[in-house]
C-alpha cells in the first residue's frame, strides 16, 4: 500500500470520518476548510496519526505548513522524511 | 417661521429735540414711509416743527419717559398690524441711511432683537458714553449669558408681538436695558448691527440723561435683574429654542450630564463649568456661594447648573474641613487634631483664615480633578450615544459582543493616557488615588454595570442594589488598580512589584518530564505582572492571543520599549495555530492559553458547570495535552497588597492519550478548570475580570454559532 492509501485510511480510521471512503478523498483536495472538511483539532490529532503511523514526528510549523494542504503534499512530506 | 414680508414702522421718540428731529424724520421719509413720532411730553415745540410732514403722531401731554414713549410706540404698531418697530433717537445721532441694513436684517432674522452698534473708534464719542457702555453690556452678560456690543444704543428693530409678550416695568431710559435682559430670558436672540454713528460736538449735545437718577435707576434695575437671573425657576419662553430643562442633581451625575450634553454643550465647556463650581465652592465666601458661582458662571458664559451642581461637591463638612486643615498645616507645619470651643469658636476668624488659605490649594487641584472626572463621563456618554447612532443596522447584538471584549470599550486612549501621566508624576499612590474617584464614576456606568453584571449575579447571587454597586466599585477598582500596576511595571521598571510564585517545585517536576507544559490561565489579577515570575524556567513561552491594530492599553513591555519576551502564536492563523501549538509543546516548551473564553475562530467548546449555571470554554488546550502527553497546570494570578502578586499552581489536569474525536471527551477535564476558576472566585471576588457574560449560552453548539468576539489579553 502506497502512503497516499494508507494515509487515506488513517485518517477515515482515527478522525472517525463517517460515510467516507478512501476513495472519495482526492489527492488535491483540500484537508481542511473547504474541502474534507477537517478542523484545528483534527489537525492535532493528524500529527499525532502521522507520528504514530509513519514514524514522522513534525516539529517545524514551517515545514507542516505546506504540507498540511492536501493528500498529495502530505504524502510527499512523510515519503521525505522516510527516504 | 412662515416668510412673511416684515412690517416695519419706524419710530422717533421724541423729548425736547424739536431742532433735529426734522431733520431726521425728513431723512427717514425718503427711505421708509411708515414713521411714527411719540412726543414725551416736550416742553420746547416738540412735535409741531413737523408741520407738513407725512408722519404718524402721538403726545404724551406730560413727560414720562422714553420707556413709556416706546411702549405707546408698541401699542400703536400692535394696533396698526406692524410686525416690528424700528427706533431711532431724535437727537440726530442716528442716521437713517442705516434703516436699509436694519430692514434686511429684519427679513434674515424675524424674531431677533437687533441692537445698532454704535462705532466707538471714532474720535467725537465721549469717554463717559464708552464706559457706560462696557458696564451695561457687563450686566447683560451677567444677568442672560448672552453678550452684546452695544447695551445703550437706542437705535434698534423690536419684534412687536415678542415685545409686547414681555413683563416690562421700567419707563424710563432704563427700559432698554430691561427689555434686552427680559428679551434673552425669554429665549429671544440678541443680534448686533453695525451702524454708522455722529456725536455731535458737546456744546451742541443735548441729552435727557439725567446723571444720578437715571444712574440710581440703573443700578436699582441691575440688582432686580441679577438677582431674578440666579433665582432657579425658569425663565418664560416666548421664542422656541429648542433647549429642554430638566433637573440637573449631583445624585443623578450621569442622567445630569447626559441632559446637558443634549443642550449642545461640550465635554470641555461642562468641565470647564464644574471646575468653576468646583473652585469658587471650595472658598469660604460664606453663604453666597451660589450666588457667586451663578454671577461667574453667567459672565463666562458657562452652563450654570453643571457649576451649582458641580459646587454641591463642596458641602461641608468635607471639603471645608479639608481646606482648614491644609490652611492650618501651612501655617503651622501640622494638622489641626484639636476640636474645641476654643480652636472652632474663639479661634473662628483663624480657621476662616486658614480656610482662605487651604481653599486656595485645594480648590484649584479639586477643581482639576473635578473638570477631568466630568469630562471623562461626558466623552464616554458621548461616544456611547454616537456609536449607537453610527451602528445602523449592523445587527447590534453582534456589535456589542465585539465591543464587550475590546479595551476600547474600558476607556478611550487619552484616559489611558492619563493615568499613565499620573504614574510618571506621582508614582503608584498619585494613579490609585485618582482611581478611587474615576472609578465611583465608572461603576455609575451602564455600560460598566451591564458588563460586570453576569459575574456578580452569580458570585454573589444575594446581593442587594446597594451591595452590588459596592461591589461593581470594587471589581472595577481592582481592576484599575492592575491596569496601574502594568503600566507600572512597564514605566517604572518590573521591580516595583513583587511577585510570590505558588508551587514552584510541582512546576520544576512537570517540566523535567520534558513532554512541554501548557498554562492555563484565566482573565483574573493581573497575569502580565505575574508572568515576570516565570524567568526561572529559562524556556521559551508562547502565547496564544490576538493582538488588534487599534488596542489602546498596553502590555508592560511595549511601555518600556521591550521587546515582547513572549512568543505570540496568533488564534487567527493558519488551522487556528493548532500545528504551530504542538510543534512548540513538541520541543518541551512552555504554551500558555486563556482557559475562561472561546477564542478567534475557535469554535471547540464544551459547556461545563460554573457558579450555578452553564458556561462554554474552549477545550483545544486538552486536546493538545492529550495528543501530546504535556500536562496541564491552572496558574492563577492575583493582588496580594499594593505592590505585591502571587502566581499560584492552582491544579495540575492530566488529559490521558487517545480520548478519540469529538468534545464530550474533554468535559471531565475542562470541568476540573472551572471548578479551578471558581475556588478562586471565592477566594478572590473582586479579580475576575471576565466581563463577558459567559452564562448566556448553556450549549456547546449554540455557543459556537454565536462567537464572533475578539480576544483581549489582561
Amino acid at each position: 500500500m502506497g502512503v497516499k492509501e494508507k494515509l487515506k485510511q488513517v485518517l477515515i480510521e482515527d478522525l472517525n470520518l463517517e460515510d467516507v471512503e478512501p476513495d472519495e478523498i482526492d489527492d488535491d483536495m483540500a484537508l481542511f476548510g473547504e474541502g474534507l472538511g477537517l478542523d484545528s483539532l483534527d489537525a492535532v490529532e493528524l500529527v499525532v496519526i502521522i507520528q504514530k503511523h509513519f514514524g514522522v514526528e513534525i516539529k517545524d510549523m514551517e515545514e507542516g505548513r505546506p504540507a498540511f494542504q492536501t493528500i498529495n503534499t502530505l504524502a510527499k512530506y512523510i515519503e521525505e522524511r522516510l527516504a | 417661521m412662515a416668510e412673511v414680508t416684515p412690517n416695519i414702522l419706524v419710530v422717533i421718540p421724541l423729548y425736547n429735540h424739536a431742532e433735529t428731529v426734522r431733520q431726521v424724520v425728513e431723512k427717514t421719509l425718503q427711505l421708509h414711509k411708515q414713521v411714527l413720532v411719540v412726543d414725551d411730553g416736550s416742553s420746547d415745540a416738540g412735535a409741531t416743527v413737523l408741520e407738513g410732514l407725512d408722519v404718524r403722531i402721538l403726545r404724551h401731554a406730560e413727560n414720562r419717559g422714553k420707556g413709556a414713549a416706546l411702549k405707546t410706540a408698541l401699542d400703536e404698531a400692535q394696533r396698526l398690524g406692524f410686525s416690528h418697530i424700528l427706533t431711532i433717537d431724535a437727537d440726530g445721532q442716528h442716521d437713517p441711511a442705516d434703516i436699509p441694513l436694519f430692514i434686511a436684517e429684519i427679513e434674515k432674522y424675524p424674531t431677533a432683537l437687533l441692537v445698532g452698534k454704535r462705532d466707538f473708534e471714532q474720535a467725537s464719542i465721549p469717554g463717559s458714553s464708552r464706559f457706560g457702555r462696557q458696564f451695561s453690556n457687563f450686566w447683560l452678560r451677567v444677568q442672560t449669558g448672552k453678550s452684546l456690543a452695544d447695551t445703550q444704543s437706542g437705535f434698534r428693530a423690536y419684534p412687536v408681538k415678542i415685545i409686547q409678550g414681555l413683563r416690562l416695568r421700567e419707563t424710563r431710559y432704563s427700559y432698554e436695558i430691561e427689555v434686552l435682559v427680559r428679551a434673552a430670558w425669554a429665549g429671544v436672540e440678541l443680534r448686533d448691527i453695525d451702524i454708522s454713528v455722529y456725536y455731535p460736538p458737546s456744546d451742541e449735545r443735548i441729552s435727557h440723561f439725567r446723571g444720578f437718577m437715571d444712574n440710581f435707576r440703573l443700578t436699582l434695575l441691575n440688582t432686580k435683574l441679577t438677582m431674578r437671573s440666579i433665582a432657579p425657576w425658569p425663565h418664560r419662553k416666548l421664542v422656541e429654542s429648542g433647549e429642554v430643562e430638566q433637573k440637573i442633581s449631583v445624585l443623578q451625575p450621569l442622567r445630569s450630564l447626559r441632559t446637558l450634553l443634549t443642550e449642545n454643550l461640550t465635554p470641555g465647556q461642562l468641565a470647564a463649568a464644574g471646575a468653576v463650581g468646583v473652585f469658587l465652592g471650595a472658598l469660604p465666601i460664606l453663604a453666597a456661594h451660589t450666588i457667586v458661582i451663578l454671577l461667574v458662571a453667567g459672565y463666562f458664559r458657562l452652563n450654570k447648573v453643571a457649576a451649582v451642581g458641580a459646587s454641591q461637591l463642596c458641602m461641608p463638612p468635607l471639603v471645608p474641613g479639608l481646606c482648614i486643615e491644609v490652611g492650618y498645616f501651612m501655617r503651622n507645619g501640622e494638622f489641626l487634631t484639636e476640636l474645641s470651643v476654643q480652636t472652632l469658636g474663639y479661634q473662628a476668624l483663624d480657621r476662616l483664615y486658614e480656610w482662605l488659605l487651604g481653599s486656595l490649594l485645594v480648590g484649584p487641584v479639586l477643581a482639576g480633578a473635578v473638570a477631568l472626572i466630568i469630562y471623562l463621563m461626558a466623552v464616554s456618554i458621548r461616544r456611547e450615544t454616537t456609536s449607537a447612532a453610527v451602528v445602523g443596522d449592523v445587527p447590534s447584538e453582534t456589535l456589542k459582543r465585539e465591543q464587550a471584549w475590546t479595551s476600547r470599550s474600558i476607556g478611550a486612549s487619552w484616559q489611558h493616557q492619563s493615568f499613565y501621566l499620573m504614574i510618571r508624576l506621582g508614582g503608584r499612590h498619585a494613579a490609585y488615588l485618582l482611581l478611587y474617584f474615576v472609578v465611583f464614576y465608572y461603576a455609575l456606568l451602564p455600560s460598566v454595570r451591564r458588563k460586570c453584571l453576569p459575574y456578580l449575579e452569580h458570585r454573589f447571587p444575594q446581593a442587594g442594589g446597594w451591595t452590588q454597586f459596592v461591589n461593581r466599585y470594587r471589581m472595577c477598582l481592582e481592576l484599575g488598580k492592575v491596569l496601574v500596576d502594568r503600566a507600572l511595571v512597564g514605566i517604572l521598571g518590573p521591580q516595583r512589584v513583587k511577585v510570590e510564585l505558588l508551587g514552584k517545585q510541582e512546576l520544576l517536576e512537570l517540566l523535567a518530564e520534558n513532554k512541554g507544559l501548557i498554562l492555563v490561565n484565566a482573565h483574573v489579577g493581573c497575569w502580565q505582572v505575574a508572568m515576570s515570575a516565570l524567568g526561572f524556567m529559562k524556556l521559551p513561552v508562547n502565547l496564544l492571543m490576538q493582538r488588534d491594530a487599534g488596542d489602546i492599553d498596553r502590555h508592560y513591555f511595549e511601555h518600556a520599549g521591550l521587546e515582547c519576551p513572549y512568543k505570540i502564536i496568533d488564534p487567527h492563523g493558519f488551522l487556528g495555530g493548532a500545528l504551530e501549538m504542538v510543534a512548540v509543546l513538541k520541543r518541551g516548551e512552555v504554551l500558555s492559553v486563556m482557559g475562561d473564553r472561546m477564542l478567534g475562530e475557535d469554535r471547540n467548546g464544551v459547556a461545563v458547570d460554573f457558579m450555578g449555571g452553564q458556561v462554554t470554554m474552549p477545550f483545544s488546550a486538552y486536546k493538545l495535552a492529550s495528543a501530546t502527553g504535556a500536562p496541564i497546570v491552572a496558574l492563577l494570578s492575583y493582588k496580594t497588597g499594593p505592590d505585591s502578586y502571587a502566581l499560584k499552581l492552582f491544579r495540575t489536569i492530566r488529559v490521558p492519550a487517545e480520548l478519540g474525536r469529538g468534545s464530550s471527551v474533554f468535559i471531565p477535564y475542562v470541568q476540573e478548570f472551572a471548578e479551578t476558576l471558581e475556588a478562586f472566585c471565592q477566594e478572590n471576588p473582586f479579580q475576575f475580570f471576565n466581563f463577558f457574560d459567559m452564562w448566556q449560552t448553556s450549549a456547546a453548539e449554540s455557543a459556537a454559532e454565536h462567537e464572533p468576539i475578539s480576544n483581549r489579553e489582561l
